[in-house]
């Protein structure tokens, strides 16, 4: 359960963005990051098309978030083998391999910052972090202070949830048979039912896992969420006659609106 | 309480979703002659039992974030 000021955090209906004292920055640093891993993918295609694929996947960041990102490192992964990079093998491939993760997750959890960069022009944003650099903005710095301590308690979570992360997937990685014993696996699992066993227990486990981290994350409700839900879930059950009535009239508001809309675009072409 | 035993309640019922689950893969995953009729019919069960478990932890969890935070404003 979230239990915090209300005067010190914003609300479920104001964004962090509009109160934040870092948006600038973090959108920029968003932006900057996925740029730089992007670039770093397939040296050795050309530099106008790894331009024009770094440019479609980052305007494509506000409506798939870093999905499209894994796309172009699994598909880099892919044309890298065989054989495999050095850059992939050893510390330096674990180093790799945390680094895309972090960058994954950092994108997933800035997503509301990109969709309100790209509802911007782009001169809207370079006007900004100007006028950051300027001073032109007020800088609350005991709001700053707090937020820091924020984002350090959330950095913290970040790395213990990023180590737990790989290192769960490089121990359920190494039970899959690789290319040097497939054959020998392979056998062992047509003879022997223990591995196929073994396997359902891991799928049941990874879906008790998935279970767990969502009722997790759903004990951050506020309490106007709280409500909201409870009642939604109350008329979803009870009442569905009148879930249908009132959805019913949501429909029309929308016909009139968008009607009423229509009208006013042909009014202003007529004059 | 009525939300803590709504909340246990709840858990049980994700942890037998998960019991019919498991037994609905061994079947499916049996290479000897696997039983998918039984796993489809095991799996089904197991997602709807599923499905009432996370609800019934979610409406419990919603309900005790409400009433502590009623609670707060009625006092001083």
């Amino acid at each position: 359960m979230n239990q915090q000021d209300p005067r010190l955090s914003p609300t479920v209906l104001e964004p962090t963005h509009e109160t934040s004292q870092f948006g600038g920055l973090l959108i920029v640093s968003v932006i900057a990051s996925a740029a730089g891993i992007l670039f770093l993918l397939a040296p050795d295609m050309g530099w106008p098309l790894r331009i024009f694929l770094t440019a479609i996947i980052l305007l494509t960041l506000k409506y798939w978030g870093s999905v499209m990102v894994l796309v172009a490192v699994q598909a880099d992964l892919f044309f890298r083998e065989p054989p495999r990079s050095a850059a992939l093998q050893g510390a330096t491939g674990l180093f790799t391999v945390f680094m895309i993760v972090a960058l994954l997750m950092f994108i997933n959890r800035n997503r509301e910052l990109l969709k309100h960069a790209a509802s911007r022009p782009l001169s809207a944003i370079l006007s900004l972090i100007v006028s950051v650099f300027r001073g032109k903005i007020a800088f609350d710095s005991g709001k700053a202070v707090r937020e820091i301590l924020q984002m350090l308690g959330a950095t913290v979570r970040a790395i213990a949830l990023l180590v737990g992360c790989v290192f769960v997937s490089r121990i359920l990685l190494g039970t899959l048979p690789n290319r040097r014993t497939l054959n020998e696996d392979l056998q062992g699992w047509m003879l022997d039912e223990t591995p196929v066993l073994q396997c359902s227990l891991l799928l049941t486990g990874v879906i008790a896992v998935w279970v767990v981290c969502h009722e997790i994350s759903w004990r951050q409700l506020t309490r106007d969420q709280a409500r909201l839900y409870l009642r939604s879930v109350f008329l979803t059950i009870h009442h569905a006659d009148l879930r249908m009535i009132v959805r019913g009239r949501l429909r029309q508001r929308l016909k009139a609106a968008r009607a009423k809309k229509d009208q006013k675009a042909r009014f202003f072409l007529q004059d | 309480m009525i939300f803590w035993i709504r909340e246990i309640a709840g858990w049980v019922l994700v942890v037998a979703a998960l019991v019919v689950m498991r037994i609905g893969l061994t079947f499916a995953l049996t290479s000897g002659s696997p039983k998918i009729v039984e796993a489809s019919v095991a799996i089904f069960a197991s997602l709807g039992l599923l499905r009432a478990g996370i609800l019934l932890i979610r409406i419990s969890t919603a309900a005790r974030i409400s009433t502590l935070d009623r609670q707060q404003d009625k006092s001083p």
